[in-house]
C-alpha cells in the first residue's frame, strides 16, 4: 500500500514479479490463487492452463461455469484436481449502464401482461382445499405468520403480549408457533427479553425509515445495525421508490447491497412497496434488481402496509415468477413475503396454493415464504378449530382477539 | 276499532340514502280532495351540490362496470320495478296526476322502457362506435365514452316514465345522475328511489331530489361538474337560463319543451340517440406494421 | 431493443455444481377430494320436447349416454325418428306462423331475458349435468359454460327489439323455422348459441343436441316451459346421424345451422345441393398460437396451455399449434412443460379438476391414433407425468416438438390435449407457417409490439385473431371461420344477418 502511495502504481514492487498480461498471472504454478477482483476471469479458454491446486474466490464470479467444469475435472493436470474455497455464492448486480432506462430494464428481463396475470391468479382462487389438505394448510400457514405490531404506541408490554401469542397461539398443543414477531427498531430488545433465549419464534424488524424510506442512507443503515444489535434475526427494509421511478436503478441497488452487508447474519427481507410501483412491470423490473443481490434465505415482500394498496395476488404472482426465474438462472432461492391486506384464513389459502403451483414443495416453508400479519393469525386458529370441532367460532374465543360481538 | 297505519316519511335519494333536505324545509303533498298525503323535501341548491359530489363519487366505478353488468342491473331495475307496480301505479295516481288505468299503463311503459335500456348496455357501441377506414397505415377506431355526471330536470307530465326516460338512457353508458324529480308529482320518485336501492345499483349512481325546480335550476345551469344537462322546461327563461349557464363550462345541452312532450311515444323515446346524447367519441390511431 | 434473431442477453448461470436447479412439483401438499355436492336432478330417462310438450319418441326408441368419466350409463336418451322430425318442424311453422312471427320484438325480447334468468338461477344444478353428461371439469361448466350460456341469451334479448339498428337502411323479415344441429363439447353453450339468436331474429327452432351430449338440451325444455315460451318456439329433439340428417333435409327448415366437424359439414352441404336452403357452418379448426420473442413469457406460456388444454382440447378454435420464435423455443418449450407439470388431470367432478375426460370412446381413440402418427413420423414427444384414473376415457396432456407443417399432426385436427411445436424466424414465415392450412377459425398472436398485434391481425387469415390472450368468448364478439372452418358469424351485429332474409 506504502509502495503505491508513493510511486502511484504497484508495478516494481521488491521482490514481485511484474506481468505484461493480467491473465498471466493466473496461469502461474502456485498452491493457492486468489483472484480477488473481477468475474469471468477463469474460463473455457484458460482453465486447462490453471496449475493452481487451490483456488479461493474473493471475487464475484472470477471462474465462469464452463471454466469451473474443467477445473473440477482436473484440467490438464492428470494428478489431482483443484478445490475451490467460495466466499460466497453472489451474483453481480446489474450494470450501471442501465441506468434511467426502464425500456433496457425491462427488454432484459421481460414484460407482464396484466389482464393475463389476472386470469391465472382467479384460478388459484378456483381450488377447493378440503379436510387434510386444509389443515395441513392453515397449520402451515400459521407457522408461516410473521406477527406484526407496527404502531406508533406500540410498548413493551404489547410487544411482550405479542410474543407470548408468537410462541403458543392457541391452547390446541397440535397448532405450532409463527414464523416470526415484526416490530419496530426500538421495540427488538424488549421482544428478545420476551422471548427469551433458544425460542422457536425468530425476531425481525423493520428499518431503513420504515415506511417511507425517505431519510439520509447512513441513518438508514443505523437503524439496520442497532436493531441487529439488540438481537433481531431479521431486517424488513424499504427500497428506495423515488430512485427507482426516477429510472436510477443502480442507486437502488446498492442501497439493497449496503443493507445486506449491514444485517451480516441477519436474514434480509426487502419490501419493494408495490402500490407505489403501480405496474406490474415494474413490479417485476424492482423485484429482479433485488433478487440479483441478495442471498439464499433472504426475501422480498409486497408492502409496508402503510399505504392503502397491499398485497394481492396478482402483485404476489409477479413476485413469484421473479424469484423462479432468478432461481432457475442462478440456483439462488429467495423467499417471499406478501403482506398487508391478508386478513381470512381463505386468503392465506389462496396465496398458498399460489405459492405451490408457481415454485412448488420447496417454497412451502417458513424458510422461505411468510405472511406479514396480525389478524390472520386468529381466523387461522378459527378455522382450524372449526374442522376440528365441526362448529364455526366466534372470533372472542381467541387470544388477543380484537371483536367483542 | 280499525287499525292505525304506520304512514311513510318521504325522503330524497341522494349517494344511496334516504335523506331530507339539508335546509330542514318541506312542502305539504295532498291528494287530488286536498287532504295531506305526507311532507316532501324540499330540496335546495346545496341539496345539489351534495348530490354532485355523489355523483362523483359513484362514476369511477360505474363507468369501470362491464357493459354486460350494467344491463343487468338496469334488467334488475325492470324487475323491480314489475314487482311493485300496483304501488307505484298508486303512488302515481294519488294527488291526481293521472287516472289508475293511466297510471298502470305509465308504469308498465317504464317497465319496457327500462328493459329496452338494459339490452342497450353492450350494443349501442357497436351502433355508435366503428373502425375507421384511413389513407394510411393506421388501425383508427372509434369508440364511446361516458360524459361525466348528468343533471336531469324531469317533467310533471308522466313523472315516472319521463324520469325513467331520461335517467336509463344517461346510466346505460356510464354516467352518473342527479335529477330534480316532478315538483308537482313527487311521489312517484321517491319510491323510485327506494326501487333503485334494491336494485344492485351503487349509491352515487342515480341521486334523486324533490322540491321546487327554480330553487335548484339556475344551479344546474352554473355547476361545473355537471358535464351535460337533460332538462324540460317548460318557458322560453327557463331555456334560456339554462343555456346561459351552460356556455360558461360547455355543457352539453338537451333540452326538450314539455308542451311537445309524449313519453308514451315509444319509437320517439326507445332510440340509440337517446344514448348518443351523453357520449363522448374517441378515435384512437395505431400503425400496422411488423 | 432486440432484433428478432438474436438472443436476448441473460446473465450468466451460477449455480452449484452438479444438477441444474429445478422446481418441486410433488405431493407435499396433496389436495383432497372435493367433489361437487350440488344435485344435477337428473332423471333416468329423457324425451323429446316439441309443440311445448315433452313427448316419447313414436318409435319408443331410446339410446345410452355414458358418462366418460367412468363409462357408466347415466340416462336413456330418447331417438327421434322421421316422424318426430316432422312432428317437431310442424310444431315450429303453426308457432312461427301464428305466434311469433307477429310478436313485437320488445315481447319477443321478454321472453329470452326470462330463459336468461332462469338460467342463471339453475345454473349449479345445469353445469353438474353437464359434466356427467359430456366429461368436462366441473370447474369449467360451472366458470364458463353456464355463466356464458346465461350471457348469450341476455344479449340476444336485448337485441330483438333493435334489429333495424343492426341491418341498417333494409327491409328484412325472419326466415322462418330454421334446423339446428349441434355438437358436444360445449353441448348447453352452443345451444344458447343458437338458439338465442334464432329467436331474437324471430324464427322458431328445431333443434338436434349431439348423441353423446343431449342431458342439458332436454333439460332446457324445462327452462323454456317456466318460462313461459309459446309452445312450439323452441323444439328438442334428442337422435343420433340419421335425426340429425332429417333435420337438415326437412323441407320446412328455411334455414341450417351447424356446428361440428368440416367432414360433416361438406356432407351437409352435399346434402342440400341445389335446395337453396340457407346454411351456416362453424367447423373444425387447427389454429396457430404464434409467439414472438417480445412476448409476455409467463403470460404466453399460460395463454398456450389454455389454448390447447382448455376443455380437453376439444374446441374448434384450440391453439392446436405453437409457433414460437427460434430464438426463444427453447426456454419456452421448457417452461410450457414446466406449467404442464401442475395442471390436474382427473374427476371432472372434482373442483380441482383442470382437465377432465375425453368426451366419448371414439374421441378417444383418434386422439391416440394421431399421436400415434406424431410418433411414427419422428416427432419428439413429451407428456404429462400426471397419473389418469383405471376406468373412465382419459389422455394426458401431451407436447410434440420438432413438427413441420408436413406432419400429420400438424395438420389434421386432433380434438385432444395435444399441442403440435412448430418454430419460425421471421414474421412473414410465421404468417405463412399460420395461414398454411385450410381451416381458418382462429390464431393467437403474443408479443409486446403494437403494430405488430395489428399486423399479424391484417395478415392471418382467421376468423378470430386472439392478441395477448386466447380462447376468450363474448356473446357481442362475433366468432366464426375462414376457409373450411365454415361460414356466418355467430354472435355481435354480424351474427344476427344470418337469421333474418333481406327483402
Amino acid at each position: 500500500m506504502k509502495h503505491r502511495a508513493g510511486t502511484g502504481t504497484i508495478l516494481n514492487f521488491p521482490g514481485a514479479t511484474n506481468f505484461q498480461r493480467t491473465a498471466d498471472a493466473l496461469e502461474l504454478d502456485c498452491d493457492i490463487l486468489v483472484p480477488a477482483a473481477l468475474e469471468d476471469q477463469i474460463m473455457a479458454g484458460n482453465a486447462p492452463r490453471i496449475r493452481a491446486k487451490i483456488i479461493a474466490e474473493a471475487a464475484n464470479g472470477p471462474v465462469t461455469p464452463d471454466g469451473e467444469k474443467i477445473l473440477l475435472a482436473g484440467g490438464n493436470r492428470r494428478d489431482s484436481r483443484c478445490e475451490f474455497l467460495s466466499i460466497e455464492r453472489y451474483y453481480f448486480p446489474m450494470p450501471v449502464s442501465t441506468r434511467g432506462s426502464f425500456h433496457r430494464l425491462f427488454d432484459d428481463i421481460g414484460t407482464v401482461d396484466y389482464v393475463g396475470v389476472e386470469e391465472r391468479v382467479a384460478k388459484y382462487g378456483t381450488r377447493s382445499i378440503k379436510k387434510g389438505s386444509k389443515i395441513w394448510g392453515l397449520k402451515t400457514a400459521v407457522t408461516m405468520v410473521d406477527l406484526t405490531t407496527l404502531e406508533g404506541k406500540d410498548t413493551p408490554g404489547r410487544v411482550a403480549s405479542l410474543c407470548r401469542k408468537a410462541i403458543r397461539p392457541d391452547d390446541d398443543p397440535d397448532i405450532p408457533p409463527v414464523g416470526a414477531v415484526c416490530v419496530y427498531p426500538s421495540m427488538v430488545k424488549h421482544a428478545r427479553r420476551a422471548l427469551g433465549p433458544g425460542a422457536p419464534v425468530r425476531i425481525a424488524s423493520v428499518a431503513t425509515a420504515f415506511p417511507s424510506g425517505q431519510a439520509p442512507l447512513s441513518t438508514r443503515l443505523a437503524e439496520v445495525n442497532a436493531a441487529v444489535a439488540d438481537g433481531a434475526d431479521e431486517i424488513d427494509m424499504v427500497i428506495n421508490r423515488g430512485a427507482f421511478l426516477a429510472g436510477d436503478f443502480a442507486c437502488v441497488q446498492e442501497e439493497i447491497s449496503a443493507v445486506v452487508e449491514a444485517c451480516g447474519g441477519a436474514a434480509l427481507k426487502v419490501i419493494l412497496e408495490v402500490s407505489e410501483l403501480e405496474t406490474y412491470d415494474n413490479i417485476r423490473a424492482a423485484s429482479m434488481l433485488a433478487l440479483r443481490v441478495l442471498r439464499p434465505g433472504d426475501f422480498i415482500k409486497t408492502s409496508t402496509g402503510k399505504t392503502s394498496g397491499n398485497a394481492t395476488l396478482g402483485n404476489q404472482q409477479v413476485m413469484l415468477e421473479a424469484i423462479r426465474d432468478h432461481y432457475l438462472d442462478t440456483g439462488i432461492a429467495v423467499g417471499m413475503k406478501p403482506a398487508g391486506g391478508i386478513r381470512t384464513a381463505k386468503q392465506a389459502l389462496s396465496f398458498l396454493i399460489a405459492v405451490k403451483e408457481t415454485l412448488g414443495d420447496a417454497w412451502l416453508t417458513n424458510r422461505r415464504y411468510r405472511f406479514g400479519a396480525s389478524g390472520l393469525l386468529n381466523d387461522l386458529l378459527r378455522q382450524l378449530r372449526k374442522e376440528k370441532t365441526g362448529a364455526y367460532q366466534a372470533p372472542y374465543n381467541f387470544s388477543e382477539a380484537a371483536a367483542s360481538y | 276499532m280499525t287499525r292505525l297505519p304506520v304512514t311513510k316519511t318521504p325522503k330524497a335519494y341522494v349517494g344511496g340514502a334516504f335523506i331530507r333536505s339539508e335546509s330542514g324545509r318541506v312542502f305539504a303533498l295532498n291528494d287530488a280532495k286536498g287532504a295531506f298525503i305526507a311532507n316532501i323535501p324540499q330540496c335546495t341548491r346545496k341539496d345539489l351540490r351534495n348530490a354532485v359530489e355523489a355523483a362523483a363519487r359513484a362514476i369511477p366505478g360505474w363507468a369501470a362496470r362491464t357493459p354486460y353488468n350494467r344491463g343487468q342491473i338496469l334488467y334488475r331495475l325492470g324487475e323491480m320495478l314489475e314487482s311493485r307496480a300496483a304501488e307505484m301505479a298508486d303512488a302515481i295516481a294519488i294527488d291526481g296526476a293521472a287516472s289508475a288505468k293511466s297510471a298502470r299503463h305509465e308504469v308498465a311503459a317504464a317497465c319496457d322502457r327500462l328493459v329496452h335500456f338494459a339490452g342497450w348496455a353492450d350494443k349501442y357501441g357497436q351502433v355508435l362506435g366503428n373502425t375507421n377506414a384511413v389513407a394510411s397505415p393506421h388501425f383508427n377506431f372509434t369508440v364511446c365514452e361516458p360524459a361525466g355526471i348528468v343533471g336531469v330536470i324531469a317533467s310533471d307530465a308522466a313523472p315516472l316514465l319521463g324520469l325513467i326516460s331520461q335517467v336509463a338512457a344517461i346510466i346505460v353508458s356510464g354516467n352518473t345522475v342527479v335529477a330534480h324529480a316532478s315538483e308537482m308529482h313527487p311521489l312517484p320518485s321517491v319510491l323510485l328511489g327506494e326501487i333503485l336501492a334494491v336494485s344492485d345499483l351503487p349509491g352515487g349512481v342515480v341521486n334523486l331530489l324533490t322540491g321546487y325546480r327554480k330553487e335548484t335550476l339556475p344551479t344546474f345551469a352554473t355547476h361545473e361538474h355537471l358535464r351535460a344537462l337533460d332538462a324540460v322546461v317548460a318557458t322560453v327563461d327557463e331555456a334560456r337560463t339554462l343555456g346561459l349557464g351552460a356556455a360558461e363550462s360547455v355543457k352539453r345541452l338537451k333540452i326538450r319543451d314539455s308542451a311537445q312532450l309524449d313519453w308514451f311515444d315509444a319509437a320517439a323515446h326507445e332510440t340509440a340517440y337517446a344514448i348518443r346524447d351523453f357520449v363522448e367519441f374517441k378515435t384512437t390511431w395505431h400503425p400496422v406494421g411488423a | 431493443m432486440s432484433t428478432l434473431s438474436t438472443e436476448k442477453k441473460r446473465p450468466a448461470a451460477r449455480i452449484a455444481p452438479g444438477t441444474p436447479p429445478e422446481l418441486i412439483f410433488g405431493d407435499l401438499w396433496e389436495f383432497d377430494p372435493a367433489p361437487e355436492s350440488a344435485d344435477p336432478k337428473l332423471k333416468s330417462s329423457y324425451d323429446l320436447f316439441i309443440g311445448g310438450e315433452v313427448v316419447a319418441p313414436r318409435s319408443g326408441n331410446y339410446f345410452e349416454s355414458i358418462n366418460p368419466a367412468n363409462e357408466k350409463v347415466l340416462a336413456k336418451i330418447a331417438l327421434a325418428g322421421a316422424e318426430d322430425v316432422d312432428a317437431a318442424f310442424k310444431a315450429a311453422q303453426r308457432a312461427f306462423d301464428r305466434t311469433w312471427s307477429n310478436m313485437p320484438g320488445r315481447e319477443r325480447g321478454k321472453y329470452l331475458f326470462r330463459i336468461a334468468r332462469l338460467l342463471q338461477d339453475r345454473s349449479r344444478e345445469f353445469a353438474v349435468a353437464e359434466t356427467l353428461d359430456g366429461g368436462k371439469p366441473i370447474k369449467e361448466a360451472r366458470d364458463f359454460d353456464l355463466p356464458m350460456a346465461a350471457a348469450h341469451f341476455f344479449y340476444h334479448a336485448g337485441w330483438a327489439d333493435k334489429l333495424a339498428y343492426a341491418i341498417p337502411a333494409a327491409k328484412f323479415a325472419p326466415l322462418g323455422v330454421v334446423g339446428q344441429v349441434i355438437p358436444w363439447n360445449f353441448p348447453l353453450l352452443m345451444l344458447a348459441w343458437k338458439i338465442a339468436p334464432a329467436l331474437a331474429c324471430g324464427n322458431t327452432v328445431v333443434l338436434k343436441p349431439a348423441e353423446t351430449t343431449s342431458v342439458t338440451a332436454l333439460k332446457f325444455a324445462d327452462i323454456v316451459r317456466d318460462a313461459g315460451l309459446p309452445p312450439g318456439v323452441v323444439n328438442i329433439i334428442s337422435g343420433a346421424g340419421e335425426t340429425g340428417a332429417r333435420v337438415v333435409g326437412h323441407p320446412l327448415a328455411a334455414k341450417v345451422a351447424f356446428t361440428g366437424s368440416t367432414e360433416v359439414g361438406k356432407l351437409i352441404m352435399k346434402q342440400l345441393a341445389g335446395s337453396g336452403r340457407k346454411l351456416t357452418l362453424e367447423l373444425g379448426g387447427k389454429a396457430a398460437n404464434i409467439v414472438f420473442d417480445d412476448a409476455p413469457v409467463e403470460q404466453a406460456v399460460e395463454g398456450v396451455v389454455n389454448g390447447i388444454f382448455f376443455n380437453q382440447g376439444h374446441v374448434c378454435c384450440a391453439g392446436s399449434r405453437l409457433l414460437v420464435q427460434e430464438s426463444i423455443a427453447d426456454t419456452f418449450v421448457t417452461r410450457l412443460q414446466r406449467r404442464i407439470a401442475t395442471l390436474r388431470v382427473g374427476d371432472p367432478l372434482d373442483k380441482n379438476t383442470d382437465i377432465g375426460a375425453i368426451n366419448s370412446k371414439a374421441q378417444l381413440e383418434k386422439i391416440r391414433e394421431l399421436v400415434q402418427s406424431g410418433v411414427d413420423e419422428g416427432a419428439g414427444i413429451f407428456q404429462s407425468s400426471c397419473s389418469l384414473p383405471s376406468t373412465g376415457y382419459y389422455f394426458k396432456p401431451t407436447v410434440f416438438t420438432g413438427v413441420s407443417q408436413s406432419h400429420r399432426i400438424a395438420r389434421e385436427e386432433i380434438f385432444g390435449p395435444v399441442l403440435s411445436v412448430l418454430t419460425f424466424r421471421t414474421l412473414e414465415e410465421a404468417v405463412e407457417k399460420a395461414n398454411n392450412t385450410a381451416y381458418g377459425l382462429s390464431a393467437g398472436v403474443w408479443t409486446d409490439k403494437g403494430s405488430r398485434i395489428l399486423k399479424m391481425s391484417t395478415e392471418l387469415k382467421a376468423g378470430v385473431v386472439w392478441a395477448n390472450t386466447f380462447n376468450r368468448f363474448d356473446p357481442s364478439s362475433p366468432f366464426g371461420g375462414y376457409k373450411e372452418s365454415g361460414f356466418g358469424r355467430e354472435g355481435g351485429r354480424q351474427g344476427l344477418l344470418d337469421y333474418v332474409k333481406l327483402m
